[in-house]
């Protein structure tokens, strides 16, 4: 134990000595129909933006001549989570995991939340953007030679019995 | 995503105690919790101490919020022993109500206990003290990660008031009647980063 843990851990007592510290709800019920509504509304929400936040996470990377583990070990996730959010999303990436991204890209954390669904406001300018971003941004695309050779190297392991 | 950390506790003998901090509780985790704390609860209540929740089900609560992301469960550990759990919801959350922060996003606190021998309702000496301000902590931080700037909110239950009001330094938002006429308290920006200044984190 390091002597800031042991300080903060009496910090903390000293505040809640003596205190009954139960916060919440007492009608959990209704915290139930909550969550229910809650998940309703997410599963509606904004699913053609994840599209767009999965192409603007691939391009940033790749802007800086990033890999996957790369971009996973400076946003402190794992690579598994960046190849996920890379690829199709069918839902919106936990929040700490798009704040560590756009950190680790130098994006603007709050209009990626946006993007994806995580904040209760979105501006139609980052919508309306989005939108152009994504009509511009696809096919137009060549690929690298490396982009090309990976590839290559997948469909003939692809093509291996 | 899980997170766990290093963190400490005092013990009733004024002492720290090495203590994990989870941030992604498992559902599993949480019944093995609730099966931990049931008895000493229970035996509370045949002695005649009975606490303001002590019908909440914390494994209904884990199940309720599974594969919802924009839920989280944290709790802090000593040992196998878990001290204190809390939920919050990060996303499609309510938005604060301090008149200079109206409708921002926040962090909002669901639930929060601590287990039944940390629990001073149930308890004259607490086994541990901190836990629950070690989760909110935690909630805050949450809260900048997010770019919400520590805003977070929370309904007391009433024996919890003097807590969030004289200790935490919350704002009292008053009485709220769409919350069961539970008191609603605030932290902005600036009184989350002094709370967190309070309680061991530096700027």
């Amino acid at each position: 134990m390091t002597k800031q843990q042991e300080q903060s851990a009496q910090m903390l007592a000293d505040i809640e000595e003596g205190c009954v510290v139960t916060a919440g709800s007492l009608d959990v019920e209704a915290f139930y129909r909550k969550v229910e509504e809650t998940k309703a509304q997410a599963a509606h929400g904004r699913e053609p933006l994840l599209g767009v936040f999965s192409r603007v996470i691939n391009m940033a990377r790749r802007d800086h001549g990033w890999s996957i583990e790369q971009l996973a070990e400076k946003a402190g996730i794992e690579p598994i989570e960046v190849f996920r959010i890379e690829g199709a999303l069918d839902e919106a990436p936990e929040p700490r995991i798009v704040s560590s991204l756009s950190r680790a890209l130098k994006l603007p954390a709050g209009k990626m939340m946006q993007l994806v669904g995580h904040l209760t406001v979105l501006d139609p300018k980052v919508s309306g953007a989005a939108m152009k971003f994504a009509a511009s941004s696809g096919s137009m695309e060549k690929l690298s030679p490396s982009e090309k050779a990976a590839l290559n190297n997948f469909v003939k392991a692809l093509a291996e019995e | 995503m899980r997170i766990e950390s290093a963190v400490a506790l005092r013990d009733a003998n004024r002492q720290a105690v090495a203590a994990d901090l989870i941030v992604g509780v498992t559902v599993d985790e949480v019944d093995e919790t609730v099966a931990l704390w049931t008895p000493f609860k229970l035996a509370c209540e045949q002695a005649g101490h009975r606490s303001e929740h002590s019908h909440w089900d914390w494994s209904k609560k884990a199940r309720a919020i599974r594969g919802a992301t924009y839920y989280t469960v944290a709790g802090v550990r000593i040992g196998t022993e878990m001290q204190g759990l809390l939920l919050w919801g990060d996303l499609f959350s309510p938005t604060a109500r301090h008149p200079t922060q109206l409708g921002h996003d926040l962090v909002y606190v669901h639930f929060v206990s601590t287990a039944p021998w940390n629990d001073r309702e149930l308890v004259d000496a607490p086994k541990f003290v901190g836990a629950g301000t070690l989760l909110l902590r935690t909630a805050v931080e949450r809260s900048l990660d997010l770019g919400y700037k520590g805003r977070l909110g929370l309904h007391s239950l009433t024996k919890a008031e003097e807590f969030y009001r004289d200790k935490c330094k919350m704002i009292d938002m008053g009485i709220d009647q769409s919350h069961e006429n539970l008191r609603y308290y605030e932290f902005t920006p600036q009184l989350a980063q002094d709370f967190l200044n309070r309680t061991g984190v530096n700027p």
